[in-house]
């Protein structure tokens, strides 16, 4: 199935991307967000929050967006 | 029939609006930002460098290596994200359609409050929680998008409702907001992509966790210094960009705190300061000299007097036997008749 994924940390890319029937959450967290805890980032799947073992669906939109952005001058 | 309620229908007008500007010619301005003013900065250090080299200040030099190396690391750093940005194609083929910016539109009024949509000004706002940053209260800030002005010079500004601003600096509203421009630092490239891109509520919301992180290497203002400056010896705040310092620790010293050290006129502080206990002139701590036995401090002209006045002593116990007053006349001072000096100038222990 295909879920749209938005990963706002550095380069903010958005993507379609093939996952299995049965990919939750936090499998899909581990798959594109590499370094980090998911307590660092705003999870949202269709733009609500929603707990890591929730299955995603044909469609989803899921992103993630850290908590601190560090600002600049 | 479906009844659709007036945010709705703001909504859906809204991002028609949107989704035309940005299926436009003008969606891929600013999605390549090459970082230009940190390259102008990094050849300011250049200069900076070449210049205190020929002048020999190794010091100086020094640090303004390590400066360099900073600013070529962000260089790197940004000219990677450029890279890692750059479009495969100038076809919008990740521009989300108009009822993925409805539903963000929609999604916006759930994540914060005071959503305005100005469907004549093109414009969209958003209101944040109050911001506090490491105890210091910023209050709560709009960031307003103008749809019209994506992919152009300063698409959206974030205004503070009510200002907290430094001492000082009446433009910096925020550490990283000045005359209601954020410099995103790390979110710049997700920003301008979340833009160019009509993905509103994520825009807004890495605007908002920008305004919530505080990064204080990189700050406008500093918050410890948002209040002014604090006098290192008695507290009081001076202007940030008016202030003395310590000539030997380099801490904040306001003038009436600030002590002159007799011997080499630095302007020093009470912790670099030390007194000299013969003649209770200041001194810092550079310029005091102590004597190797018995730990006084003294000025250079108090060492030297002492100095004279044992090689005197010495002086008259061998060539007069024996010693007696007449002979030998005492020192002015009763004390260093009873106290003999053993004077070797040492270093000053850190």
């Amino acid at each position: 199935m295909k879920v749209l994924v938005i990963n706002n940390d550095g380069g903010g890319f958005a993507d379609y991307v093939e996952v299995p029937e049965g990919t939750t959450v936090r499998d899909m967290f581990q798959r594109e967000v590499r370094s980090g805890k998911p307590d660092g980032y705003l999870i949202r799947v269709n733009r609500q929050p929603v707990p890591s073992d929730q299955v995603l669906r044909e469609g989803d939109r899921i992103s993630f967006t850290p908590i601190k952005v560090e600002g600049a001058r | 029939m479906r009844q659709v309620n007036p945010l709705q229908r703001q909504a859906i007008r809204a991002a028609l609006s949107i989704h035309d500007h940005l299926a436009g010619t003008g969606r891929m301005n600013g999605l390549v930002k090459l970082p230009s003013p940190l390259w102008e900065d990094t050849q300011a250090v250049v200069s900076r460098l070449e210049f205190s080299l020929a002048r020999g200040w190794r010091a100086a030099s020094d640090s303004l290596l390590a400066d360099l190396d900073g600013s070529l690391r962000r260089l790197r750093s940004e000219l990677d994200t450029c890279h890692a940005n750059l479009p495969r194609a100038t076809v919008a083929s990740k521009l989300a359609p108009p009822g993925e910016t409805v539903a963000d539109i929609l999604a916006l009024d759930d994540e914060f409050d005071g959503l305005t949509i100005d469907l004549q000004e093109k414009l969209i706002q958003v209101q944040t929680d109050p911001i506090v940053l490491e105890d210091t209260a910023l209050g709560s800030f709009r960031i307003v998008l103008r749809w019209e002005q994506i992919g152009r010079h300063r698409a959206y500004e974030v205004v503070a409702d009510t200002p907290c601003c430094p001492e000082h600096d009446d433009d910096v509203t925020h550490p990283h907001v000045r005359e209601q421009l954020l410099c995103e630092g790390e979110g710049a490239a997700a920003i301008r992509r979340a833009l160019a891109e009509g993905r509103l509520l994520d825009f807004f919301t890495i605007v908002r966790q920008v305004l919530e992180t505080y990064n204080a290497g990189s700050a406008y203002v500093q918050l410890d210094r948002w209040n002014g400056v604090a006098c290192r010896d008695c507290g009081y705040h001076m202007p940030d960009n008016d202030y003395g310092t310590c000539d030997r620790c380099e801490d904040p010293l306001c003038s009436e705190c600030s002590l002159g050290c007799q011997k080499c006129d630095r302007y020093i502080c009470s912790a670099c300061s030390t007194t000299c206990e013969k003649c209770d002139c200041c001194l810092c701590e550079c310029c005091v000299q102590v004597v190797a036995d018995t730990g006084r401090l003294l000025c250079p002209t108090c060492f030297d007097q002492a100095l004279e006045e044992e090689n005197h002593d010495d002086a008259c116990s061998e060539e007069v036997s024996p010693p007696g007053p007449a002979a030998c006349p005492a020192p002015a001072g009763a004390a260093a008749a009873t106290d003999p000096l053993c004077l070797v100038e040492a270093p000053v222990p850190a």
